[in-house]
């Protein structure tokens, strides 16, 4: 049977972690190699880095950090963060990423979806979307797409953008709340399930998560394969096989 | 001259490969000179891609002929996800394209065999479980878990060539083979942890 997976994710700027880890020592508390290296001991499933900055100079710095974790862990790796053509993703996938997550740009051309994965296979492009509740009317499942880090509105309808990237060659789906992205609150069930609920593939739940039963919730109620976080496991409120043993206290399908 | 060699051919996720061999303490370049590829041991054929753009940039490089000509010399193979693919006779991914011919079988599409409505692409990981009758893959790697990333997976026609299989869609898929000169694995041992590690290992060691 197929395992869930908790998913960490490194919000990278720089080089640097920036939801940063203030626990161990300065030298290396921000560096994004090191804490993959951790997350990797604690037996996460798979890791994310996102570079928040996706700059020209800075991709050069992510290529670097994905080779240099590639060269330490021996895990899936998912990338992504100003992807904007089939030249990134190749670059990132010969890096040592496993799959390349778009978001932005297939807003802008949503072409990009369909050469990714004629390229290399719809099972390595990841699109996110980073959705917010809304109260438009021309906004139906109540959910509206954000691009640019979450700074742009769109006014497309989320579960609509969703199946559209699905059909266009998405593998996988990322999806984060912004409403509760930060605030502990738990997972926007929601959402995550509207989502999961309309089309085939895997979705990964992201933002909210605070305590063990939101990951539950997540998987259960939300129908999420993989959730990811950043802040819970950054700060070590959890250390990932403590929450992995939880779930499998609680009869949910981890690897351990 | 390097015993082990990956196929740099533009699809592959040859550096983690290479790395995981590194970790191992095995050395392997990659290459795609017809010479080296012909010489070695043993030939890596990684891949992530689709089937098509994968076999044509194969094709085009002439590394078909260099993996045909090595293995008539004795040469081993170990194809890797979608290089495991491309060892079969053809795949139905955008369309029905031909691919190397090594081994008996064809490349299909989950989605044909999926009763139970898994999602798809198949992410994440999965317990193997090994077939007892196979040199490879020993008995206490039975259940253990590694990682898969596919929307395609090879029908082996002979069944007893399949080292492994796993539980898919409320069927049991190939998840490796081993015939001959000829080793090839759906999972990813490279990003499989200390699992992956191992099971590239003891492959590495029996065939070389």
């Amino acid at each position: 049977m197929l395992k869930l997976r908790i998913i960490p994710c490194l919000d990278v700027k720089n080089g640097r972690v920036v939801k940063g880890i203030n626990f161990i020592d300065l030298i290396d508390a921000g560096d994004p190699v090191e804490q993959a290296k951790i997350y990797d001991r604690q037996g996460a499933d798979e890791l994310c880095f996102l570079d928040i900055t996706a700059s020209v100079e800075n991709r050069e710095l992510l290529l670097d950090i994905v080779n240099k974790t590639a060269k330490n862990c021996f895990m899936p790796l998912t990338v992504g963060g100003g992807v904007k053509s089939v030249k990134d993703i190749r670059s990132l996938l010969f890096a040592g990423a496993d799959k390349v997550s778009i978001n932005s740009a297939a807003i802008k051309n949503p072409k990009l979806i369909t050469k990714g994965a004629n390229n290399f296979g719809n099972q390595c492009i990841v699109v996110a979307i980073d959705a917010k509740i809304s109260k438009n009317s021309s906004i139906k499942s109540g959910y509206e797409v954000f691009s640019h880090g979450g700074r742009v509105p769109t006014n497309i309808d989320a579960v609509d953008w969703a199946k559209r990237a699905v059909s266009l060659g998405a593998g996988e789906l990322l999806i984060t709340s912004m409403d509760r992205d930060g605030t502990k609150k738990g997972f926007d069930i929601n959402l995550t399930k509207k989502i999961s609920s309309s089309v085939s593939v895997p979705i990964i739940a992201s933002g909210g998560v605070g305590c063990i039963k939101d990951f539950i919730d997540g998987f259960q109620e939300g129908g999420a394969s993989g959730l990811l976080a950043a802040s819970v496991f950054h700060f070590g409120k959890f250390k990932i096989h403590d929450v992995k043993k939880e779930l499998k206290n609680k009869g949910l399908p981890v690897r351990i | 001259m390097s015993d082990i060699v990956i196929l740099d051919y533009g699809y592959g996720n040859l550096f983690s490969i290479k790395s995981s061999l590194n970790e191992l303490g095995i050395s392997a370049l990659c290459t795609k000179q017809f010479d080296k590829i012909i010489n070695a041991k043993l030939i890596i054929l990684p891949g992530v891609g689709s089937f098509y753009q994968a076999m044509k940039a194969v094709e085009k490089l002439h590394l078909d002929t260099a993996i045909k000509k090595a293995l008539k010399k004795k040469s081993k193979i170990l194809g890797i996800c979608l290089g495991y693919q491309m060892l079969f006779e053809q795949s139905e991914e955008f369309g029905i394209n031909k691919g190397l011919g090594l081994i008996k079988g064809k490349v299909i599409s989950l989605n044909k065999i999926n009763k139970s409505r898994n999602r798809i692409p198949n992410v994440g990981w999965r317990p193997i479980l090994i077939n007892k009758n196979n040199n490879i893959l020993a008995e206490s790697f039975n259940g253990k878990m590694v990682y898969f990333v596919h929307s395609f997976v090879p029908r082996a026609t002979v069944e007893k060539e399949v080292s492994s299989f796993i539980k898919f869609g409320g069927t049991k898929i190939h998840s490796s083979i081993h015939t001959n000169n000829i080793v090839g694995f759906q999972f990813h041992p490279e990003k499989s942890g200390n699992v992956g590690l191992q099971i590239l290992k003891d492959t590495i060691d029996y065939l070389i």
